[in-house]
């Protein structure tokens, strides 16, 4: 088996974990593509050297999230060019035809929308720990903070997302 | 109820952070602080919010789209095919010199 071949057959699997990470670090769907690439293209690069087949994916999702970083600060010192992610998001689930399909594109939406209203910090330890699985002991070792840093940005985090989201926080407040 | 050492803190967002991670260690301490929860309305309020939160973090999780998976397959072959390719030329380069 050649190195590429080993390469996908141990990545691939992991591409959506790695598109929903991206998803989190940049707004726009080409930039969240681009980031994508980036990140298959670098682990590639280093694939010879990566010794730990058993961690595929929180290697992968570092990758990711150090370019993303980088990427996002890149993008951010730029002047804001479009709200396209937002459109684009919504004109693609607009292609489904069902009520519900759009009721859920509509929320999604939303909750990207509250997502990016996060500080990185918070959607950074909410990305490691809550879509990609590191325990928050884990997170802090990535994120070169205290554990108890960790907890409290990722509890922040969450409870931001819930006040953020009013009518599913309602559920909260109704109890 | 005794009040494990570690637990006599009232930290509600840790608490909340830690119970909702599934990372509370030790079982005194999830006992105690289920008991805890029973009692306490802001670490109850924070347990939920943390919840909400956690799932609303994770329902917008999504496909990658098939023509990114093609994309990537075709700049790792490239990458590959050059990673092979570039010291053969480097190899004419040295040899051209000489």
């Amino acid at each position: 088996m050649t190195d590429r071949d080993a390469f996908l057959r141990a990545t691939m699997g992991s591409m959506d974990l790695v598109y929903n990470v991206a998803r989190r670090m940049v707004r726009a769907p080409e930039d969240v593509e681009d980031l994508v690439q980036e990140t298959y293209l670098a682990a590639f690069r280093a694939w010879k050297d990566h010794r730990r087949p058993d961690r595929v994916e929180p290697w992968l999702v570092t990758i990711c999230l150090n370019l993303g970083r980088s990427r996002y600060r890149r993008l951010s010192a730029r002047p804001r060019e479009v709200e396209l992610s937002d459109v684009v998001q919504d004109t693609r689930a607009g292609d489904q035809d069902t009520e519900r399909d759009a009721l859920a594109a509509v929320e999604r939406s939303e909750l990207y929308r509250a997502m990016w209203a996060l500080p990185e910090e918070q959607r950074v330890a909410i990305t490691l720990v809550d879509l990609s699985g590191f325990s928050t002991a884990d997170a802090a070792a990535e994120m070169g903070t205290p554990r108890g840093t960790v907890l409290s940005r990722l509890h922040r985090g969450r409870r931001a997302l819930a006040l953020l989201m009013p009518e599913r926080a309602r559920e909260v407040n109704d109890r | 109820m005794m009040t494990p050492r570690r637990m006599r803190t009232h930290d509600p967002e840790r608490n909340a952070a830690e119970y909702v991670s599934g990372e509370m260690g030790g079982r005194r301490v999830r006992r105690w602080f289920n008991a805890h929860l029973l009692e306490c309305e802001d670490c109850w309020r924070e347990v939920l919010l943390g919840r909400l939160g956690r799932r609303l973090a994770t329902d917008i999780r999504e496909v990658a789209p098939s023509s990114l998976r093609d994309r990537v397959r075709a700049v790792i072959a490239v990458e590959s095919r050059d990673a092979v390719e570039r010291p053969r030329r480097r190899g004419l380069r040295r040899g051209r010199r000489q």
